[in-house]
Order: C-alpha cells, then structure tokens, then sequence
C-alpha cells in the first residue's frame, strides 16, 4: 500500500481536484444530524462527525429505484449513467459495510444495479474518533486495509493519504503537487500518539464478541427474544440505518397515464409485519420476536457461517437510532445476562 | 432452460415465452405450457422442484414452481393457483400471450443420484404441481428406479390435482398410488377418506427403509406429520428430502426473504432434507 | 404488458369531510392531465358541476358517514360499482369525527350544539338525520382503502393506476418510519419529541417529519403498529398515558380504539 502525507491546507485544494473526477458527495451536517450530501465547496464538508443516519450505501442500494422501464411496446433495464460519484470522509466501519455489500452482491452471483453503482463510486475514508455508541473496536472493524480508493488519516499538522486501490493511486499521481512521499520519523510518532489516543477513547463494547455467536446459537430458545419482541415497534429503522442491511422489495408501478410504468426496488425490513408472507398469506414469522430474531441470529451468527465474519461493522446506528434500545450492544447483554443469571459465570 | 446465457444478459434478464396452452385443474388451479420465443433455449437444463421467476411488467414478478420434467423439452410447464395480484393477472391471459421469465432457479431433487431405489412420494394440495415434475421424470425414466409409492392428498375430489394423469400412470404400473381427500363432499370419492398420513398403512409392509428415499411437498403443516410417519419406517434422516416455500423476490439470495438462519431457500434450497431440518431452526 | 379493454368508468365521491382528498387529487398538477384521460371520470362531485351515473367501474369514496341520507347514498354507490376504494382517512377510519363515536356522548353534544332537542328537522331533508361518524366499511363491503389526510399522490397514483389497468394492488404494510429513514431523517423519540411515526400507516413519503413535524397519524394505525411499546416510549418523553392515547386516537378510529382496548 502506498502511503504519502498531505499538508492539512492543501486539503482544499485536493478537493477541487477530485471534485473535477464527478459528483462528489460527503459528511454535511444539518437539522442537527450528519448526512452525505452533495459538496459545492469545501466549507460545506464537516469532517468531525461520528456516523450518518444513512451510511455509504445509499449510493449503492439507495431507497428506492428503477431497475426496469416498460410501455405498451416492451420493457428496457435502468441503469445508472457511468459518471462517477465520489464520496469522501466515510469511516473505516462504513467501508467494512460496503466491504460486506460487496461479497453479497458481487459474489457468485452478480447484481447488475449495484455492479454498476459500486464501479462508479470512488471512496474516500476518513479516520474518525469515536463516541459512546461505537463498537467497532469489539467487531474488529475499527480500522480497513481495503475497501477504499484513499483513506485519510487526519494526524496534528497532516494527513497520513492511503492508496487502497488503483483508481486511488491514479488520483494521488495526478495531485502529485499536494501530497509527499517523505514521511519522517516524527510523523511515525504522530501516528502512532494518534493510534494510541483513539484507541482510548472506546467506551462501549460488545461483551466477548468472539463468542457471540455461540451465545445466540445456545440461547435460541431464551425469554430475552420475548422480552425484546415485546418492545419492538416493527419499524424498521435499525435495517434502513444499518449499512449491511439491504432486503429489498419489488413493486410494479404504473404512471398516471396508464400507458408505461417502471419495475422499483425498495428497501425493506425484516422487522416488518409481511416480511416472511407467502402468496395465499401463510405467514412464516407472524410474530415480532421471530423476525427480530432473524434480524440479530442473521447478522451476528448466520453470516459467520457463510462469510466468515459477522455482519455487524459496530457502526453504532442501530444504537443511536433505534427508539425502544434494541440494538446489539442491549442484546447481546441481555443474552450474556441470560447466561450469567442462570449460571454465575460472568462475575 | 439456463435463459441468461446471451451476451449483454444479466442476472434479471428475462426471456419471452409464449403460452402454447392452458387448462383449468381446479377452480382455482390451471395448468401453463410455455414455450420460449427463442429458438436456441432448450428447456431441459433443471432438476425437478427448481423453480423460475415470471414477470409480467406491470404486474410484477412471482415465483413457481416447474411442473414439467427436464426429460421433456421443447416446452416448460407450470401449475398456478390464483390467490393474488400477480396470478389473477396470469388468469386473465390468454394462449399465443408473451410471459417473461427467468430461471431455473434453486436446488432441486437430484433423480440421477436416486436411480435404482425406492421412492415414496408424498403430496398434499398444491404440492402436487412441482411433484409432478418428479412423477413424470419417473414415467420417461422408468427403468432407472425401483418401487415407486405415490401418495397423495387433496382436501376434497374437486381439489385433487392431475386425477387422470395420476390413475392413469398408476394403471400402467408406473407408480403405485395412493389417493385421499380430507373430505368426500361427492359421496362418489372412490378411494381413502382421511389426511394423506392415513395412506402410510397401505404401503408400510413394502418399505424397504434403506433402498426408500422419500420426497415431499405439501402444505406447510403437512411436513411434520408426514415425517413422523417415514421416520417410523426408518428411513434415513438424509433420504427423506422435501421442498419448502418461502416469500422470495429475486431468486439469486439478495433480497433477504427467503433466509431460513444462514441459507437462502432460493440458493440452497428449496429441497432439504429432514437433516438439514433437525440442524436448521425455523426449517418446518 | 398488462391489457386495458376500455377505459374504466371511474366515480369521485364525496361524504362528510373537508374534502381535501378530492382536492388533493385535483393538485395533482402533472399528473391531472393524466388522470382525466386515463380513465373516463363521470362523476367528480368538486370538480364537476353535472353529475348523473349509472355504473361505475370503480369508485373513489371520501369521507365518513354522518347521516342516514349519506348511508343510502352510499349504498347506491356500492351498487352502481364494481369496485370500492375508501379514499382518505375519514372514509377509511372515520377521521377526526370519529371521535364523537360515543353514543351517549354523541346525543350530549347534539343538545349542547344545536339546543332544543338536539333535533333540527330543516337539516334533516336536506342533509338527513345526523349518526356518529363512521368510515364506510362499516356499511359497504369496501374492496382497496387509501388513508391519509389528505390523501399523498405518491400513494394513491401506484394503487389508483393499477386498479384502472384492471389489476389489483398488492399490500405491504409499514410504518411511516421506513420513509423517514428513507429521506435521511433523525428521529425526534430520540430528542424527547412526541412523533406517532412508528405506528402510523406509511405512504406519505414522511412529509411532516422531513419538514420538522411531528408524525401526528393522519393515515391511520400501521397493520404491525405495537402500541403497547408506542406508549411506554411516549410516557417516557413525558407524557400521561391519557394524553398519549389521545394522540394515537385522533385519527385512530376504531382500529386503534379497538387496540388500545386490547381487543385486537
């Protein structure tokens, strides 16, 4: 991986460099929340931010979108133009997220529309400091080797540039101008002071992350999926909020003309009432506690199973967002709890 | 019939197909042959119990089961009951109409890896129609199997699905079968009156558990009962295999609906096995 | 492609209400070309003066039913259509004037507003004798409902469109929360702000919340709302129970009425 060091004030200038690339889209903060939003320039970008509501993946399996377009003559795929989007300053949990959306949909089998999507987007990290709901450092997730075309680490006096892809290195040679290949011993330093510093400030864990999944698996049965079941509104905002969510629905629709229409993919949750609904309406999880099960034994112990690691980034969303606290930090306590109520192992 | 094999084609690309005809089998079940409108797909590629994807633009997309065998090209075959949005606009077609569709998809019953055993194959209701892609790979394949038990049960004569072709397949010795409807409202119902588990007793004293493997579709409240029954003629945990049914949206284990813990029913299944089930919580 | 034999014949209805899904509908400025051309519009009672039908293919109902003459009226409806769509929460819950339901209550206000014996024959003939406000499934067999106060287009366009190409459309309830997360909104429950969101009937695109209000409910219950859970979380903010049962039945109608009873 190639590394170089940008001085903080040539940092503007970088950003009209890259805003020349595409559209380029990045943390802007208000109504009193962070989004990625179109950049214009580059007092509109607010690097100090601890999580989006809506992370990276809105450019890859936005909301809702057309995937097909038909009148009375045929039909025709939708699909995105080939101008790139940029996103800059998003955090190692959310590229472990993109990470993880690519392994599903650029797997065996191939999503045209993210395929698409994900060729166009060029992803800039941010290093970031975390707050009382980040957990990434309990998923393994607090820091990515790949993922990103650049990532930027923001030490005292510079940033610390890493090229993770050659997209990346073709932007870093053509801004050649703005970023140094001498990094000194003291930058080390500066590095590591920055390393230690924020691995210092984590508040909040997952109890024996490593083991979670065991604890879910041999806690199947337990009461805690009753009590969390009883508390869920079914409303879905820990899926939309959660950057490795991405069931979708399909829907038809049909313009007021009656004439043509469009086929829409549409984000959607396991948490809501007609998730596991078949045609003639047997319903396989009529109950709440059963799909916030499938929710939390999917993320946390299924994927293991199937990828090798947890779909969880310890992004903190579901723990910011989800008004009743059911998040993975109360859930995995309540099943650890479980096990330390029935057999006092946990002092 | 593998449709997205062109160059350009992507994993949601369908294919026209034109309806070559249709019938009615139930009040509210009807048969549909399909017949690709390009000339180069050959639809034997699939296993039986795989199913495809119709679209309908406009409509939208849904998920049915094949119910012709792959022994049998040159057409593909469905059987649909209408009971929402997308099969009402299905009924409403008529034959020389175009239907979009994409497939196969899933993993089917492996006929070639149960030549020359004993199959006990259990229907109920609507399972009948990816059954019937078994029972006439049987037909065209006879040789390569041994005793074949059909056991069927419908909830009354008028629901019983492929009557004629069932009998008549019987009567030429290609399987034994075993007919039940939970209630004979005709009084002229020929055969066993009870839910398709009271069948078992006719053919228990034949089973040879070993040589059996047992195939299964019905009614998501059918599988238990059914299983309590093969298990006790002991046939292996791995030799009872069945389809199963799940809300599905794209076929290709993205869309999230079909997961069953960590397997999508699209990829990996729909056919299980009763050990998948014990090791597979929320499987039945 | 899905087939059209012929434009339907389609009714616009009104009953008791503000009306405000009628004129949503003719709001609808691009696509009000549209749906007067797509369908054959017979009756429009805003937006046409001369108004005689005889069959309708489908017919838009609004509003709630207040009167024994409004109840016969409907009934007609229901017999010249094929197809019935409440239209609007009034028609589909019994809107804000479902609130009078109580019968006793309903003859106490009668008095208290129009004095004597709370009878006004001049008002009967013309518009019939008053009933508490129901919405109209509860008289009519009802085939597809539309809520909102008013209706939003982005709901109504997919169900109408597909009703007049002679389709019908399908139904997945969620709560108003997927389209605020779909625009990127905060959540005002975390901020100690009341916001019915969670149990509210989506289809809205989340305009309030997006716009900084408050979900007030106006489509009505969601099918998987938990009210249960609703109040604790609006007791925690701050609110009596009461006053939080009072904000889930303003346009709850008897759906909500009958869950916070604990009868569904």
């Amino acid at each position: 991986m190639k590394t170089y060091k940008m001085s903080k004030d040539r940092f503007p200038e970088f950003i009209e460099l890259i805003k020349t690339k595409g559209q380029l889209f990045g943390p802007v903060k208000g109504n009193g929340h962070y989004s990625f939003e179109k950049i214009e320039k580059f007092e509109d970008l607010d690097f100090d931010y601890q999580r989006t509501v809506i992370g990276p993946k809105k450019f890859l399996t936005p909301s809702r979108y057309p995937t097909l377009r038909y009148d009375k003559t045929g039909q025709s795929d939708v699909f995105v133009s080939d101008e790139p989007q940029i996103v800059i300053g998003v955090h190692p949990c959310d590229i472990h997220g993109i990470n993880i959306l690519d392994r599903l949909f650029l797997g065996n089998i191939k999503d045209p529309y993210y395929e698409k999507r994900r060729n166009n987007l060029i992803i800039i990290g941010h290093s970031c400091f975390p707050d009382e709901n980040c957990i990434c450092k309990s998923t393994g997730t607090d820091m990515v080797e790949d993922g990103f075309d650049l990532f930027f680490t923001e030490l005292e006096k510079h940033y610390l540039v890493w090229v993770g892809s050659d997209k990346g290195l073709s932007i870093a040679i053509e801004a050649e101008n703005l970023l140094s290949e001498e990094i000194s011993e003291e930058d080390i330093q500066d590095y590591v002071r920055w390393q230690q510093k924020r691995s210092g400030m984590f508040k909040s864990e997952i109890p024996s992350f490593k083991y979670l999944a065991d604890i879910i698996h041999l806690n199947y049965d337990s009461k805690v999926w009753d009590q969390f079941g009883e508390k869920c509104l079914s409303c879905g905002t820990c899926s939309l909020v959660c950057p490795t969510c991405n069931c979708f629905n399909v829907e038809d629709r049909i313009n007021m003309n009656a004439e043509d229409g469009y086929r829409e993919r549409i984000l959607d949750s396991c948490t809501l009432p007609y998730y596991s609904m078949v045609a003639g309406n047997h319903d396989f999880r009529p109950d709440r506690t059963a799909r916030l099960k499938l929710y939390y034994t999917h993320k946390l112990k299924e994927y293991i199973g199937k990828w090798g690691q947890p779909s969880c980034v310890g992004c903190g969303r579901c723990v910011t967002f989800c008004p009743v606290d059911i998040n993975v930090i109360t859930v995995s306590e309540a099943l650890f709890g479980e096990v330390c109520e029935n057999q006092e192992v946990c002092d | 019939m593998t449709i997205t094999t062109k160059e350009g084609d992507h994993a949601y690309t369908t294919q026209p197909a034109k309806i070559l005809a249709m019938k009615d089998l139930t009040e509210d079940t009807r048969y549909f042959k399909f017949k690709f409108l390009d000339e180069s797909i050959v639809e034997e590629d699939y296993k039986p119990g795989q199913f495809a994807i119709m679209s309908l633009p406009g409509v939208g997309e849904a998920v049915f089961s094949i119910s012709s065998p792959p022994t049998r090209t040159d057409f593909i075959e469905f059987g649909v009951r209408k009971v929402g949005s997308f099969t009402e606009a299905l009924f409403n077609l008529k034959v020389g109409d175009i239907v979009n569709l994409r497939g196969p998809y899933g993993d089917g019953f492996d006929m070639e890896s149960l030549g020359g055993k004993d199959l006990i194959i259990v229907s109920g209701g609507l399972g009948a129609i990816p059954l019937r892609s078994v029972l006439l790979y049987v037909e065209d394949r006879r040789e390569e199997f041994n005793q074949v038990f059909f056991l069927n049960g419908a909830r009354s004569p008028a629901d019983m699905l492929y009557r004629d072709d069932i009998i008549a397949m019987a009567q030429r010795g290609i399987i034994e079968s075993h007919l039940s409807v939970d209630k004979d409202d005709t009084g002229e119902w020929p055969y066993n009156e009870g839910v398709v588990t009271t069948l078992f007793p006719k053919i228990v004293d034949r089973v040879v558990s070993e040589k059996t493997t047992a195939i299964i579709c019905g009614p998501p409240i059918m599988y238990k009962y059914v299983i309590q029954e093969l298990l006790k003629l002991k046939i292996p945990k791995d030799q009872i295999l069945m389809t199963l049914e799940r809300r599905m949206k794209c076929g290709q284990g993205h869309c999230g609906h079909c997961a069953i813990g960590g397997r999508y029913t699209c990829l990996e299944g729909p056919v299980f096995t009763y050990y998948d089930v014990q090791h597979i919580k929320e499987l039945i | 492609m899905w087939k059209r034999e012929k434009k339907p014949v389609v009714g616009v209805f009104g009953f008791s209400g503000c009306a405000g899904d009628q004129l949503a509908i003719l709001h609808m400025e691009d696509e009000l070309v549209d749906f007067f051309t797509s369908a054959d519009i017979k009756f429009f009672h805003m937006a046409q003066s001369h108004q005689e039908v005889e069959h309708v293919d489908i017919a838009l109902v609004e509003g709630s039913i207040n009167t024994d003459k409004q109840l016969a009226e409907l009934k007609e409806i229901r017999k010249k259509a094929d197809i019935v769509v409440a239209l609007g929460t009034c028609a589909t819950h019994g809107g804000i004037q479902y609130l009078g339901d109580n019968e006793k209550e309903f003859e106490e206000r009668m008095l208290l507003v129009y004095g004597k014996d709370g009878k006004i024959p001049e008002f009967s003939e013309l518009v019939g004798n008053p009933i508490p406000a129901k919405p109209i499934h509860k008289f009519i067999e009802v085939d597809f409902s539309i809520p909102g106060c008013p209706i939003a287009k982005e709901n109504f366009i997919p169900i109408y469109t597909k009703l007049i190409s002679g389709l019908k459309p399908s139904k997945y309830p969620y709560p108003v929360c997927i389209e605020c997360k779909f625009q990127g909104n905060d959540c005002f429950l975390l901020h100690g702000e009341y916001c019915l969101g969670p149990v509210t009937a989506g289809g809205c695109d989340a305009c309030c919340p997006t716009f900084g209000v408050p979900c007030v409910g106006c489509f009505g219950a969601y099918e998987g709302a938990n009210f249960e859970s609703m109040i604790e979380k609006l007791i925690e903010i701050g609110l009596t129970e009461e006053d939080a049962k009072r904000k889930l039945m303003m346009f709850g109608g008897e759906a909500t009425e009958l869950a916070l009873k604990g009868e569904k």
